[in-house]
């Protein structure tokens, strides 16, 4: 799993491994180095219960890829495994930039409209292609925080950023995010733009 | 014989989490519903030891399941632990109210539902 810090493979670099084999192989494959993980980290230890997420999620896309519900598979995923209920996956036109709504699940009219309304600024965020977590705020993340966004997922997909995952709340048995979710993040990020834009 | 536990969850995410889990650290036999109704009739014919059931399902709901289930006598008495992402107060105590035995949010936590599940289960299938 990657590690925050230097020498830190980027979400872009990962994605473009994806185009030589079939992205549900890909899948299964990382499913099975998280389950090899789990079986090597004892239970007690906070990894086992990152490497357990990161298997279910990987399993799941997989499935998505072959039943071709990825965007119902991401908000599944994310209501599961982060207890988030208030999401939005966007699309983003190459030339255009113009954002749409793949899908969303909880978002409330105000949440709506500020993505609407902050359209192009989101664009923006995509194209920097970094996964923003609140709390981990970096220059530029300003926009994203103003929102009310908790995590923002750009998604690459053949070195390209194509749309995004935003996260607003989390449940309230949430008291913000945990080293894991991060890892999550990233997964999305590499893997769910293939997902969703291939289908 | 072997502890049998039914996975109830319309989420396939969990319910993959939860195999690997049980299959690995445990010996009990898994069985899976995606809805209450399926998880009622399911427990009726397979009688489980016990039953772990996600709250907000299509067709019946894990409370409504919960309180159809403990009103058949083959079903009174089996373990209910409800595992769900409504952590609010009102709705574990709807959950207690429908007669589960337990109840877990998520995300959920490896290392607690097996303690939790071993807790009523062990040493029946427990490693």
């Amino acid at each position: 799993m990657a590690n925050k810090g230097q020498g830190r493979t980027t979400p872009a670099d990962k994605n473009s491994d994806l185009s030589q084999v079939p992205l549900e192989e890909v899948l299964e494959s990382r499913a099975e180095e998280y389950l090899q993980m789990c079986w090597e980290i004892p239970t007690e230890n906070e990894r086992h219960a990152v490497a357990t997420k990161l298997y279910a999620a990987c399993r799941r896309l997989s499935a998505a890829v072959r039943e071709r519900d990825a965007a119902a598979a991401v908000l599944e995923i994310a209501s599961n495994l982060m207890a988030c209920e208030e999401m939005a996956i966007l699309q983003m036109k190459t030339n255009s930039k113009e954002l749409s709504f793949i899908d969303s699940v909880g978002l409330s009219e105000k949440q709506r409209h500020s993505l609407q309304g902050s359209a192009a600024r989101i664009s923006a965020g995509i194209d920097r292609g970094r996964v923003y977590m609140a709390g981990e705020n970096e220059s530029g993340d300003e926009l994203l925080t103003s929102l009310g966004i908790q995590a923002f997922v750009p998604l690459w997909q053949n070195r390209k950023t194509k749309g995004a995952i935003v996260f607003f709340n989390l449940l309230p048995q949430r008291h913000g995010f945990e080293p894991g979710d991060r890892e999550l993040l990233d997964l999305f990020s590499v893997y769910a733009g293939p997902c969703l834009f291939n289908a | 014989m072997d502890a049998k536990i039914l996975l109830v969850d319309d989420s396939s995410t969990t319910l993959l989490m939860e195999e690997m889990l049980f299959k690995k650290y445990t010996k009990y036999e898994i069985l899976t519903a995606r809805d209450g109704a399926e998880a009622v009739q399911k427990a009726l014919t397979e009688k489980p030891s016990l039953i772990l059931m996600d709250v907000v399902m299509p067709k019946m709901d894990g409370f409504e399941a919960c309180r159809t289930m403990r009103r058949k006598d083959q079903l009174r008495d089996v373990p209910i632990i409800l595992v769900t992402s409504r952590g609010e107060p009102y709705n574990v105590e709807t959950g207690f109210e429908s007669g589960c035995n337990d109840y877990l949010t998520k995300p959920i936590n490896g290392r607690e539902l097996l303690e939790m599940v071993n807790g009523y289960l062990a040493p029946q299938g427990a490693c």
